[in-house]
């Protein structure tokens, strides 16, 4: 195998597992303070389940980066050969998801927990708790944009 | 067993925030023509373990049960015990100086505590029988320190005093090791308001400056020579050096009260409340162990109000003056 190759797929690893344990944090923090609420009031599972999905997201957004690089390699058709100059690429592009990921799921996690507070206090504002968990996500989603346009547009041999 | 863990103790600890006695609740024990009417609006919050009272004048008993579901939930929940322990300890303090109190009039049978965070039995064998072997190394020394200067005769004043020393000690040198900020300064304020009260009290007995450097609690951040030298000055120039501080209005409202009619009721309301919006104000983390320390703090402020309501109503103090005694810090 090719260094180059070899660069690539390293790429494709820190996209999926380092955004993947900043979500798997997330959703743990949210689980336990919506265990926390449910257990002593029921009825709000569902609002609060909501909310625990969403620092779900980074840990996908890591994977379809990964997913659009294993692509790109055709490593399902037989590898393509990749130059160590593109693979470094590939790996760069990784990064953005990666690091954005892993970070904004835990502090997102942290506003849905709070959100799961809010939730237990005032049930009927459930739409507003997922509001302030939502815009974290937005630069979630602009990581995700820059890394597949980075991994998209990179010139393969 | 739930996994304990700061997300699960708060959320659980927000839904339990909704069932806390609110305005309405209180203005309608204000109200209440009896006692036993008060207690009915408290069975309708779920106080206590549902135990009968055989009167009304037993509310002792089911506050003391509140307190102790408090404490049982805490236990369960708690992801760190060695801070939510720090809570518990006025308790361990409080059955110390009754243990201590009731072996020099050679008493046996005392009401102890069972919100402490050592056992009374263990309290007890150390007391009574010397057998250190169930308390912490600081309950020990302090036993030690006690049976040393004041064992040939019986000083409550200096034993509580040093116990309530030793207490916070143990404190401050918990939070070095654990190093939470919060509740470095959530006991630093704890123990100036402490000292604060300690001077006035002090004032009001006419004591020495030795008396009240021996008294004063290491640990805070009002300095000592501040509040020695205030001992032989009015009370205003206390209020003067104290105007930038956070606790100025504390000061400034309890110590006149203090001056007026020679109470210190009114302070230590203002200080209680000062520290519980102190600790309100920051227990919006929802992984931090603010929340944790409002809800306990809630609880027994909650507690107190009650208390002071059914002395109130079994006194047959009327409304207006009940109103009046909660309304400085309460409403």
């Amino acid at each position: 195998m090719e260094l180059g190759q070899i660069l690539a797929l390293i790429g494709v690893a820190l996209s999926v597992f380092v955004a993947g344990i900043g979500s798997a944090r997330g959703v743990a923090i949210v689980g336990q303070a919506g265990a926390g609420v449910v257990s002593e009031d029921p009825d709000k599972f569902s609002q609060v389940l909501v909310l625990q999905a969403l620092p779900g997201t980074q840990g996908i957004y890591g994977f379809l980066i990964g997913f659009i690089i294993l692509i790109r390699l055709n490593v399902f058709g037989g590898m393509v050969s990749v130059s160590p100059q593109t693979g470094w690429l590939f790996l760069i592009g990784s990064l953005p998801i990666a690091i954005v990921g892993l970070i904004s799921a835990i502090l997102q996690a942290k506003v849905a927990a709070a959100g799961v507070g809010l939730i237990a206090k005032r049930p009927e504002e459930v739409g507003k708790a997922i509001t302030f968990a939502v815009i974290v996500e937005t630069y979630a989603v602009l990581a995700l944009l820059a890394s597949f346009l980075i991994v998209y547009f990179i010139p393969v041999a | 067993m739930p996994q304990a863990s700061y997300p699960y103790a708060i959320g659980r600890i927000r839904v339990l925030e909704n069932k806390l006695l609110n305005n309405d609740k209180v203005e309608r024990m204000i109200e209440a023509d009896t006692p036993a009417d008060v207690l009915k609006i408290l069975a309708e919050s779920e106080y206590g373990t549902g135990q009968e009272l055989a009167s009304a004048h037993d509310y002792e008993k089911l506050l003391a049960a509140e307190l102790r579901k408090v404490y049982d939930f805490i236990e369960e929940v708690t992801p760190d015990k060695e801070l939510t322990d720090l809570f518990w300890l006025q308790y361990d303090v409080h059955n110390l100086k009754v243990l201590l109190k009731a072996r020099a009039i050679g008493g046996g049978d005392e009401p102890l505590m069972d919100t402490g965070s050592i056992v009374s039995d263990s309290l007890k064998a150390a007391v009574y029988k010397g057998d250190h072997s169930d308390v912490p190394p600081f309950v020990s020394e302090v036993l030690r320190e006690i049976d040393e200067k004041y064992g040939e005769r019986f000083d409550p004043h200096r034993i509580e005093v040093a116990l309530d020393k030793a207490g916070y000690k143990h404190i401050f040198n918990v939070l070095r090791k654990k190093k939470n900020a919060f509740l470095q300064e959530f006991f630093q304020k704890r123990v100036d308001l402490i000292n604060i009260k300690m001077l006035l009290r002090v004032k009001g007995l006419g004591e020495d400056a030795g008396f009240l450097s021996s008294m004063l609690i290491p640990g805070g951040t009002i300095a000592d020579e501040l509040l020695i030298k205030a001992l032989d000055e009015p009370v205003d120039k206390l209020v003067y050096a104290l105007r930038d501080s956070e606790y100025a209005q504390v000061v400034a409202l309890g110590v006149r009260a203090f001056e007026r009619d020679g109470s210190l009721t009114v302070y230590e309301r203002l200080a209680d409340d000062f520290l519980l919006h102190f600790v309100k104000s920051r227990s919006f983390d929802p992984l931090g162990f603010e929340a944790i320390a409002g809800y306990i703090m809630a609880k027994e402020n909650e507690i107190k109000l009650v208390r002071l309501i059914m002395v109130g109503k079994i006194n047959n103090i009327s409304t207006d003056k009940i109103r009046e005694r909660l309304r400085d810090v309460y409403v």
